[in-house]
């Protein structure tokens, strides 16, 4: 199962104010040729996919987030599972691209390549609607899930490989986080950056 | 920390809109975790790992909230990879508050490290800080924190120390 098709699922059952965050590496550039949108959130770094995702959950309440984590990248802070159980939003959907190796620095195996399993570490945590997809069938089957309310867990066993970038794709991450931001800020009416055009220092 | 310390910070929180809290327990600020805990004001975000904290509090900025993290002076060294990463590479706006053991005047002798680590650390990763030791100075240091963290799109740092801390 490749990446891309299941994201070619996802997005048939993404809505068009769904909230998400990505890891770094392939995922991002494969997730914008299939969704280009202002609501995607591009680029987290390793171990910071599910916590950012987590921690957008908890302030919009009302929005759906869908984190598309990796295996090497959730591995490293695996304690989010247990802190996205604790808080348990339920507007988080959490689906992992397990491709049994960190692919970007050239393909080393990750600790699920040898047996790691991490539904297994989801459930026990007390994210009960944790599930595996192996085949694209199965994954769009499983993704149904995203559509229904609750916090869920879907890792994806998917290949090693990726799609062909442009050679001049752009991806400016502190670029991506004003328009997200900007994003935010017109669709919940609120404030985001909070930039100001005068100091306390030198306001009377 | 003592109580007035406490309500210090908290009325310092609200006055600055602070109002998302991701903590790790620390001695230094139990009195004011839970203080904050029981306070509706706040979305509490208790977090396994500091890393995990900054990576919550940032996806909360983006949510529109106007977050703090509450670490042990230990817990900054936990948290310089997504301090690094995220932070300071994307300039995302946090409010860093640390009780710093390990200052002159500590006696403990497993803090003495963090008197060599803290505000290196703190200055690699272009964190401005201020150190308050004094209980009458919290509330203003943390609206000033926020107000410049936001308007320099920048994680700015207090180090609470002296009087505040006994």
């Amino acid at each position: 199962m490749k990446r891309i098709d299941c994201m070619k699922v996802l997005a048939g059952v993404t809505k068009e104010n769904d909230l998400v965050v990505t890891n770094l590496g392939n995922t991002p550039h494969e997730w914008m040729s299939v969704r280009p949108s202002k609501a995607n959130l591009y680029g987290m770094n390793l171990g910071e996919c599910t916590p950012v995702a987590l921690g957008l959950a908890l302030a919009l309440p009302n929005r759906r987030v869908i984190a598309l984590d990796g295996d090497g990248n959730l591995l490293l802070n695996l304690a989010s599972l247990a802190d996205t159980a604790y808080h348990k939003p339920s507007n988080l959907r959490i689906i992992v691209f397990d491709n049994q190796a960190y692919e970007s620095p050239g393909g080393m195996p990750t600790a699920t390549a040898h047996g790691v399993d991490l539904v297994q570490v989801a459930k026990g945590c007390g994210i009960s609607k944790s599930f595996t997809a192996s085949t694209i069938e199965d994954f769009s089957e499983k993704i149904k899930s995203v559509a229904e309310d609750g916090l869920c867990f879907l890792v994806a066993k998917v290949e090693t490989g990726t799609i062909e970038r442009t050679q001049y794709t752009s991806m400016d991450y502190k670029y991506n986080k004003y328009i997200f931001a900007t994003y935010i800020e017109e669709t919940e009416k609120k404030p985001v950056l909070r930039l100001r055009s005068r100091s306390p220092f030198t306001e009377k | 920390m003592k109580a007035e310390a406490s309500e210090a910070i908290v009325r310092g929180l609200k006055s600055a809109g602070v109002d998302l809290v991701a903590i790790l327990p620390d001695h230094g600020f139990d009195r004011v975790q839970k203080r904050i805990a029981d306070d509706p004001a706040f979305t509490f975000v208790p977090v396994s790992n500091e890393g995990i904290g900054v990576g919550v509090c940032a996806g909360a900025f983006f949510g529109g909230k106007s977050p703090a993290l509450m670490i042990p002076t230990s817990g900054l060294l936990v948290a310089t990879w997504p301090l690094a990463s995220l932070h300071n590479l994307w300039n995302i706006p946090l409010l860093l508050l640390i009780p710093y053991r390990g200052d002159v005047g500590d006696a403990q002798p497993v803090m003495r490290t963090y008197n060599f680590t803290t505000e290196p650390i703190l200055r690699d990763l272009q964190i401005p800080y201020v150190t308050v030791s004094e209980v009458s100075k919290i509330e203003g240091a943390i609206k000033d924190a926020v107000t410049s963290s936001f308007a320099w799109q920048n994680a700015i740092c207090i180090l609470f120390t002296g009087e505040t801390l006994r």
